[in-house]
């Protein structure tokens, strides 16, 4: 690892929680063993993934007869790719030296490092905390336990594949492996909640309407893929173990039987199936099913294992729904929008919008292993992607339909993007340290006791970062069961943003913060360009410094209250709030 | 159903209606009509922009101590029944000033589901949406009613006044947050809506005004989608600081305040009215403490005696104001009590019946739909599931219950297809 991602690292790691010691050691680790400049490019003699994507993006306009927008300036693109990539906006430093650098391949150069930082593995995990999870409470793996597991994983880069393989067949045995049980056993092991969950979530179809009958609006959605899907969980229970955790044991199950609504008395069977494909399970000779039979106080381990069949199956060519719904899955966070629409409704009667574009990023995935980093790589560098949210003039954008991409499709920023990036613009972490030991020590006794145990005092800490998340979460999140919700305002929200105390205290000047230091600046036009870069990660413009400069003249009197204003109406901006 | 051939007949709902109309139309000015209704009122009813008051009994209302009372039978309690302003139809004792307005609501004994978790959460979340929660999550009324019913004004769609230490739920689902429940926790305004100690009152537009130049080259040339939902709820935030004033009963008068109590809910109720007279298009106002495990008798005596009145006389007001045609009144509560009577005189969960209340919006009045047996121990007329109450809450305001939202392409029926709506309670 070279010193500058280490430092890169280690400064993240500081800015963004106190996760406990024990997992810097185990990321650390992965950074080790990760080779750095891993092998980007596209296979030998196969044209590059970007000039696919371009490729069969701009043979569709024509379709909708629209016209491409322009490359996006460089200030959208660092801000998008880091938010993108790394979960925060970049800081005004970065971006400085972004703008100035003349290079042509600064672009490129930009994406590798973002994609080898830890603030990516970081960003990763959360978003794929919520994209499996849904933010569903935790029950018997805690969310941080869980997220330091996928924050390895994709530090490490770990093959997609082999990470869903992992949490499909985890039974929480196994400590190392026991956060990728967090799939089953926090969904209680429902088998319903499950089949549902890995339907919509790992497969792309949403089974729910054919858990009774064939779906009623959708040929494709049968009766028999929910129940043989049903198939491979339903002999999974939780199973508590003596030492208190609770874990995975399996029954054996074969088949199960079900009856549509319409005709109860028309009973039929299915053993294990992945949609059309039905697997065949040997046989084995009654009395010998298990290595350990099931009772009261024994774990049930069967001879041959569902949930181990599903976990080579779903993720392996005989499922091609997995590699569509991945490559959906990722073009959509980085694009804003799936080539399937909504993303758990593949199904002919609602084809792709690029049927051939969707194929080839299917194809990617499966012949570079499931290389998530080079794949997102290659997403970054087309020009799809790096397409300005801001239509040519005189065309009106709201003519444009999104599912073209010939103008970027915007995004919300997420709760935890956010979070991290209020705190980072606003330079107030200072602040929001003080903010926490403020609020720990409105209870003395209770600090008093924290203060003489250093591991109980971080956690306690950290758990006051985690209520103001989740404050962020509650306000701006979608909520359980639907995480992928479209952009949205609310009242609360921008009350919230707009008068809440800790929120406005970090835009208010104090603890070195960014309106401090932008109140003791001479310049007027420097108080706007330092604003601006810091908070939208861009040059203001003519008009916005003369704004700037008259405001600041009217609140002469009190420069910092100016300032504060000034800082306030960047942050609850649009351009802000929003990922164009 | 069992209807009073005096009260709440649709020839009485027509003639009220006319009388109303006559009076706005032909005696304008007339002192009466400036006393009984409020020009804005007035308009509003001209409009017939319907609005929906929900009350929810938190915990598990009894039954047996409220709409459907069983006195003299083995699992009747201690209770009388009392005679209500509907012959025949009777209410427990514990409801005296509800009993008065019997006449002017209509009662379901015989609500069901099936499979009714056993946690409240879920059960009121069932009662909510009409669907099981292991299906959801569905948005429960209120979200629906702002996404489907509300204009989006300067006000809120649908604002909860609930008890203290209730804070803001994602409750819209799908919905999603824009139609979330604005919660005022214990009756207090909500949350943030304060300026920071720190801002002078004078300097606050500035900072708004601001935000809004910084907005106008953003957008420029861009979907307009984002960006002006984000503007307009800046809007509406800066109009609700401004009239703050609308979350605080104070500004009512201590003759208003006396007749609504001096408690908390009371004060709930008053303030329902002023968001309704306002035109908030659904308040829901939550009452706690029904979950009587132990005690329930007394439970229920302190529980309905701070209820009864000022929850008619909230109805009341309405209905002199002349808003109760276009608005919808639902008592709700996510499940029954158990019949049997625990050693510790606790009635526990009793999902198989339990009773819901509704009113105004013509919805058919003055009787009884459904009944339990002589003990109360089951259905023994008209089952209403849970479905087909929330398909009736929703045509009740001129809904249809069986159309679908569209969530970014999914399509997501309003109501539980498999259910219609309760032709009788409709007019």
């Amino acid at each position: 690892m070279r010193l500058e991602s280490m430092s890169l690292f280690l400064e993240s790691f500081h800015r963004f929680h106190p996760t406990p010691m024990r997992f810097l050691a185990q990321i650390l680790l992965a950074l080790l063993l990760t080779p750095v400049s891993v092998a980007l490019a596209a296979p030998p003699g196969a044209e590059a993934l970007h000039d696919s994507i371009d490729q069969h993006i701009k043979t569709a306009f024509a379709k909708w007869k629209v016209s491409a927008a322009e490359t996006c300036t460089d200030a959208e693109f660092i801000r998008r790719v880091s938010l993108d990539l790394t979960g925060v906006v970049p800081d005004a430093k970065t971006t400085r030296a972004f703008l100035s650098d003349p290079s042509a391949d600064k672009r490129v150069k930009l994406t590798d490092r973002l994609l080898n930082s830890a603030a990516y593995a970081e960003h990763m995990a959360i978003s794929f905390d919520v994209f499996l999870m849904q933010r569903r409470p935790d029950k018997y793996v805690t969310t941080d336990e869980w997220r330091a597991y996928l924050q390895t994983s994709f530090a490490a880069n770990k093959p997609l594949d082999k990470l869903v393989g992992e949490i499909l067949v985890a039974d929480g045995v196994d400590p190392t492996l026991r956060p990728a049980a967090k799939f089953f056993l926090d969904r209680a092991v429902d088998k319903d909640t499950l089949v549902r969950d890995i339907g919509r979530l790992l497969l792309g179809v949403d089974l729910q309407c054919a858990q009774c009958h064939d779906h009623p609006d959708i040929d494709q959605y049968l009766h028999r893929h929910y129940h043989g899907l049903s198939v491979f969980v339903a002999g999974s229970k939780t199973f508590r173990q003596p030492d208190g955790k609770t874990v995975l044991q399996e029954m054996v199950t074969r088949e199960v039987e079900f009856a549509s609504v319409f005709e109860p008395d028309k009973t039929k069977t299915t053993g294990p199936r992945l949609l059309e494909v039905l697997m065949t399970v040997p046989a084995v000779e009654p009395g010998e099913e298990y290595v350990e039979k099931p009772s009261r106080t024994v774990r049930a381990v069967p001879k041959f294992s569902l949930r181990e069949l599903l976990a080579t199956k779903l993720v392996s060519n005989q499922t091609p729904e997995f590699a569509h719904n991945m490559a959906n899955r990722l073009w959509a966070k980085m694009l804003g929008r799936g080539l399937v629409h909504p993303l758990e409704m593949h199904h002919v009667g609602n084809p792709p919008s690029h049927p051939e574009l969707l194929e080839r990023l299917a194809k990617q995935l499966v012949e570079t292993k499931y290389d998530v980093r080079a794949f997102l790589r290659e997403i970054v560098l087309s020009k799809a992607y790096q397409r300005s949210s801001q239509t040519p003039a005189g065309v009106d954008p709201n003519t444009i339909p999104a599912e073209s991409f010939a103008v970027a499709n915007m995004k919300g920023l997420s709760p935890e993007q956010l979070f991290h990036s209020l705190l980072q613009v606003t330079g107030s972490e200072k602040m929001f340290i003080q903010q926490i030991e403020a609020t720990l020590q409105e209870d003395e006794a209770t600090y008093k006791e924290l203060s003489a145990d250093k591991e109980k005092l971080a956690k306690g800490r950290s758990d006051q970062r985690a209520l103001r998340i989740k404050e962020f979460i509650t306000l701006f999140g979608s909520p359980l069961g639907k995480a992928e919700g479209e952009f949205q305002a609310s009242l609360p929200q921008v009350l919230f943003l707009a008068n809440n105390p800790a929120v406005f205290g970090w835009v208010q000047p104090g603890s070195g913060n960014l309106t401090e230091q932008l109140a003791v600046l001479k310049d007027d036009s420097q108080v706007a360009e330092n604003a601006f870069l810091a908070v939208l990660s861009r040059f203001p413009n003519d008009d916005e410094v003369k704004l700037f400069r008259e405001h600041l003249a009217l609140g002469k009197d009190n420069r910092q209250a100016a300032v504060t204003e000034l800082v306030w109406s960047l942050i609850a901006s649009a351009e802000f709030r929003l990922n164009h | 159903m069992n209807r009073d051939p005096y009260c709440g007949s649709d020839a009485h709902l027509v003639s009220r209606r006319s009388m109303l109309s006559n009076m706005l139309t032909g005696a304008a000015g007339v002192g009466l009509v400036g006393r009984l209704i409020h020009p804005s009122v007035a308009k509003e009813i001209e409009a017939k922009k319907k609005q929906v008051l929900i009350f929810l009994l938190n915990g598990g209302l009894s039954q047996f101590e409220s709409f459907d009372p069983k006195p003299k039978t083995d699992t009747g309690g201690p209770f009388r029944s009392i005679p209500t302003s509907v012959s025949g139809t009777h209410f427990c004792e514990l409801m005296p000033n509800t009993a008065k307005i019997a006449h002017k609501l209509a009662v379901v004994r015989s609500m069901f589901a099936e499979k009714v978790p056993g946690s409240h959460g879920g059960a009121r979340d069932y009662v909510e949406t009409g669907r099981p929660p292991q299906l959801g999550p569905y948005p429960l009324l209120g979200p629906v009613y702002s996404k489907l019913l509300d204009e989006a004004g300067e006000l809120p769609g649908n604002i909860h006044v609930a008890p203290s230490r209730w804070g803001p739920r994602q409750d819209a689902a799908f919905l999603g947050p824009k139609h979330a429940s604005l919660v005022l926790s214990g009756g207090r305004p909500p949350l943030n809506v304060d300026r920071p100690a720190s801002i002078e009152k004078d300097s606050d537009d500035a900072r708004y005004r601001l935000r809004k130049i910084a907005d106008l080259r953003f957008s420029q040339r861009r979907r307009t989608a984002h960006t002006e939902a984000y503007n307009s709820s800046y809007d509406q935030a800066q109009k609700l600081i401004r009239r703050k004033e609308l979350f605080d009963v104070s500004q009512e008068s201590e003759r208003e305040r006396q007749r609504y109590g001096s408690h908390d809910f009371g004060r709930h109720c008053l303030l329902a009215r002023r968001m309704l007279e306002a035109g908030v298009t659904c308040v829901k106002v939550t009452h706690n403490n029904y979950d009587s495990h132990m005690e329930n008798f007394n439970f229920h005596l302190e529980q309905l005696g701070e209820f009864d009145k000022p929850f008619a006389t909230l109805f009341e007001d309405l209905d002199e104001r002349g808003m109760l045609d276009n608005t919808l009144v639902v008592l709700i509560t996510e499940f029954g009590r158990t019949p049997a009577i625990q050693p510790d005189l606790g009635r526990d969960h009793w999902p198989p019946n339990w009773s819901v209340v509704l009113g105004g919006c013509g919805i058919q009045v003055g009787g009884v739909l459904g009944a339990t047996n002589a003990n109360g121990t089951e259905i023994a007329d008209r089952p209403v599931h849970v479905a087909e109450m929330f398909h009736t809450y929703m045509q009740a305001v001129g809904l249809d219950p069986t159309a679908t939202h569209d969530i970014g392409g999914n399509k997501i029926p309003v109501g539980a297809p498999e259910r219609g709506a309760v032709k009788e309670l409709l007019s």
